[in-house]
């Protein structure tokens, strides 16, 4: 099998970490895979910028700043149809899209592409049916149209409310484009099913897959005492890209550990830095093993995630034996069931989170217990291999 | 004789980007440490260090650069112009320095014709990491010695970097007129280099001085086995031999040759590696994938037996020094800078170069003897010590400074 991938970067951000495992394993299942993306962060020579040339990059530029200014986001970029001549593009079996948004690709070079080669696109985010928002929250108005959006502001953002341009935008370039879709949740699954955007095409779940050799368990006080962190405490992990960002619920942290006896909160980030109140140990990762580390140093992972499709701490902490207090949000229940791998808690409710992580703490049994159930599934259900076969599969039957 | 605090500028490709990058970084660093000024103009700033800057400062520079570059690449004419490296000659940072220290030249962001000018101006030392310096256009010539002779009828056009088309003869001349009329200073860190400089036409009417490059030996240093092995998940009762390389499928770095190596061996260790690439397919082995912080590296180390590097041109590895100072001995060919640090039946086993079957032979020999390998390993440690510490390397290019300085 030959895949071309296209996305925003092979090594920034969750969807571009899943987009390069995805990329990476299937090499090393003896397919071709290559990727195309905006920002080139490793060093793989099976990668290259989507933008080769300055003229490109001139031209994108100008056709983005104009287009921004009209609230036409990502509505057109000349390189995103000079991908059909790209003999990567030519050569593959199968064009595999991960997030498109990101001012790097233009979904209106969808239906060209896609009749040029069988394209499938994996929805990291809510942002292919709806005016424009990753995540719409509370907001129902991707269901007949946007227009009068509550969420401007939110990511990717808005000067001025053209939503129900956008919305239309895309339903006339869907109806023109043949794509499969994918999902890593049945949460998301099932927004795609109600879209009437995206309804029309089929769809696939596919959960993300954790490189569970390297996300495993591992002796707690050896990894405690490589990161320098006390041995007899009880630790609290939190785990985001940017520490500070709304969504993932870094604000509710101090209200939840607050009543817990004397816990140590590790906070553990690409970027973003913040005071909390709690005692807390703020740690930077460059290097996965690092944040595995993490993961087997802490007694339990904290998510107060506000909306996720399927976070990759949830399934990375589940391989390392680390069971989570979540908020049932978004593709989370997928993986944390409610005392089997882990503790959910109604979204928002931050009594409750603080109430679980109690009962975690106070009960080394029923971790150990939640643990190794996390285990099991994540080595069953979310393994590199079993992503690669079920993507393998779907290839195979369209190429 | 001792001064005051120097002024030193390095120029390279990046600051923290690849092995030289990365040795170039930490010169920079320690000369800091030693109270010295230290700066850095790069192609490439990777690092928020404030002493580091880019060369190319505004968009004009950039554009020019480009502009000139594209042309002369389209005519092979590699790095032969870029306007930016005759700015340096106004920067504040050159004037102010005492020293200019040139790291890797090549990857189009520095003009070697711009080296009479700037050591007119500056007493300027080059570290040369790789062959580039005195060949047609490669880093690593491999078996080709037509660098000895003017280059021409290039037979590696493809190798690192690149040419469209057959220069290598024109290049040759240009860089042997170029140094004509500059004044350098040169440093190899390894033995293999300085004799290859030495038979160099074109750099070898330059003073060499060999300076191996050092490493954090408080950071690789031995520690507890079995502990590094359940941090990777590996076996605890199985002997491991450990292969690391930024690129694994990069032919120079000789993976092919210690997979068929432990192919003829009749109990094969486990093979862990580290790096981004694939290991063929059908050859039981563990990937730790790329480590990028140096503390997990060392553990890497640490968990193995044997660390095998069975490199076919390397000036000098980082990882053979590393595994050193980590007390992992290390199995080797006998030829290139490698052999600076892998001292047979000392800090490892020598292969014959090339020669698979007397790879797999150090291999097998040094898993067979626990005792053997314990008596390296405490002798690894020593060599460290002793020869391979930033501080030391620090301290010989302070010297080294010091003495072009006052010239």
């Amino acid at each position: 099998m030959n895949v071309l991938h296209i996305s925003e970067s092979d090594a920034a951000g969750g969807a571009a970490r899943a987009a390069y495992k995805l990329h990476d394993d299937l090499r090393k299942r003896d397919h071709l895979s290559r990727m195309l993306v905006a920002r080139k962060l490793t060093s793989d020579n099976d990668v290259r910028r989507l933008k080769r040339h300055l003229a490109w990059r001139g031209l994108d530029r100008a056709s983005g700043e104009v287009l921004d200014r009209l609230g036409l986001q990502y509505a057109f970029y000349p390189s995103s149809f000079a991908v059909a001549g790209d003999p990567w593009f030519r050569d593959a079996d199968v064009i595999q899209l991960h997030n498109t948004h990101g001012s790097y690709f233009s979904h209106s070079a969808l239906p060209f592409l896609s009749r040029r080669q069988p394209v499938v696109w994996l929805l990291h985010d809510m942002w292919a049916f709806t005016g424009h928002v990753a995540y719409s929250y509370d907001c129902e108005r991707w269901r007949h149209g946007c227009g009068s959006c509550p969420y401007l502001g939110e990511y990717p953002a808005l000067p001025r409310d053209s939503t129900a341009t956008l919305w239309r935008l895309k339903r006339s370039l869907y109806r023109r484009s043949r794509l499969q879709l994918v999902t890593p949740s049945r949460w998301l699954a099932g927004l795609v099913r109600s879209s009437p955007l995206l309804g029309r095409f089929p769809v696939h779940h596919i959960p993300y897959g954790v490189d569970t050799a390297m996300f495993s368990p591992g002796p707690r006080e050896e990894a405690r005492r490589r990161l320098d962190l006390p041995p007899d405490r009880a630790i609290v992990l939190f785990v985001a890209t940017d520490l500070t960002e709304h969504r993932k619920g870094f604000q509710f942290l101090d209200e939840a550990l607050a009543p817990l006896d004397d816990p140590l909160l590790l906070a553990v980030a690409a970027s973003g830095s913040t005071e909390f109140a709690v005692d807390t140990r703020l740690l930077t990762v460059d290097d996965d093993w690092l944040l595995v580390d993490a993961y087997r140093a802490a007694d339990v992972v904290v998510l107060p995630t506000l909306a996720d499709n399927l976070p990759n701490v949830v399934i990375e902490s589940m391989a390392c034996g680390t069971p989570c207090v979540a908020f049932a949000t978004g593709g989370v229940p997928d993986a944390v069931r409610h005392l089997e791998t882990g503790y959910l808690v109604r979204p928002g409710d931050v009594g409750a989170l603080t109430e679980g992580l109690r009962t975690l703490l106070a009960d080394e049994p029923l971790r150990a217990r939640l643990g190794a159930a996390s285990r099991r599934a994540a080595v069953e259900e979310y393994s590199l291999e079993r992503q690669s076969q079920r993507y393998l599969d779907l290839y195979a039957a369209l190429a | 004789m001792t001064r005051g605090a120097l002024n030193v500028l390095h120029i390279s490709e990046s600051d923290v980007a690849g092995g030289a990058g990365r040795a170039a970084y930490k010169l920079h660093s320690g000369l800091n440490g030693l109270g010295h000024r230290s700066r850095m103009l790069v192609g490439r700033k990777v690092t928020s260090d404030v002493h580091v800057r880019r060369l190319k400062r505004n968009l004009l520079w950039r554009t020019l650069d480009r502009a000139s570059g594209e042309l002369l690449d389209r005519l092979s004419l590699q790095y032969v112009f870029y306007p930016s490296s005759f700015g340096v000659l106004g920067d504040a940072w050159f004037q102010g320095a005492d020293v200019v220290q040139l790291h890797n030249l090549h990857g189009s962001y520095f003009s070697f014709t711009a080296l009479p000018a700037l050591s007119r101006r500056r007493p300027v030392v080059w570290q040369l990491h790789d062959q580039w310096g005195m060949t047609g256009h490669v880093a690593y010539s491999l078996d080709c010695e037509r660098w000895r002779t003017g280059c021409g009828s290039c037979p590696y056009l493809g190798e690192y970097p690149r040419l469209g088309r057959d220069t290598t003869a024109l290049l040759w001349r240009l860089k042997d007129a170029v140094y004509a009329r500059s004044r350098l200073r040169l440093v190899v860190p390894s033995r293999w280099l300085a004799e290859l400089v030495r038979a160099s036409p074109l750099l070898g009417r330059f003073p060499v001085d060999h300076i191996p490059t050092g490493i954090d030996t408080v950071e690789f240093r031995p520690g507890p086995r079995d502990e590094a092995r359940r941090r990777f998940g590996l076996p605890l009762d199985r002997p491991i031999v450990f292969f690391a390389a930024a690129e694994l499928n990069e032919r120079r770095k000789g993976l092919h040759l210690l997979a068929e190596a432990l192919r003829r061996l009749e109990r094969p260790p486990l093979l862990v590696v580290a790096g981004n690439g694939i290991v063929a397919s059908g050859f039981e082995h563990r990937s730790l994938g790329t480590l990028s912080n140096e503390s997990v590296l060392a553990d890497a180390y640490r968990a193995a037996d044997l660390f095998v590097v069975p490199t076919l041109a390397d000036v000098l590895t980082q990882t053979a020094p590393e595994s050193i100072a980590c007390g992992t001995p290390c199995v080797s060919f006998d030829r290139g800078g490698v052999t600076d640090v892998v001292r047979h039946l000392e800090t490892g086993y020598q292969a014959r170069f090339g020669d698979v079957d007397d790879l797999a032979r150090g291999i097998a020999t040094l898993l067979a003897d626990d005792g053997l390998r314990e008596r390296l390993s405490g002798r690894c440690r020593e060599v460290a010590e002793r020869e391979l510490s930033v501080e030391l390397q620090v301290r010989r290019y302070v010297e080294l400074y010091e003495e072009v300085a006052a010239a």
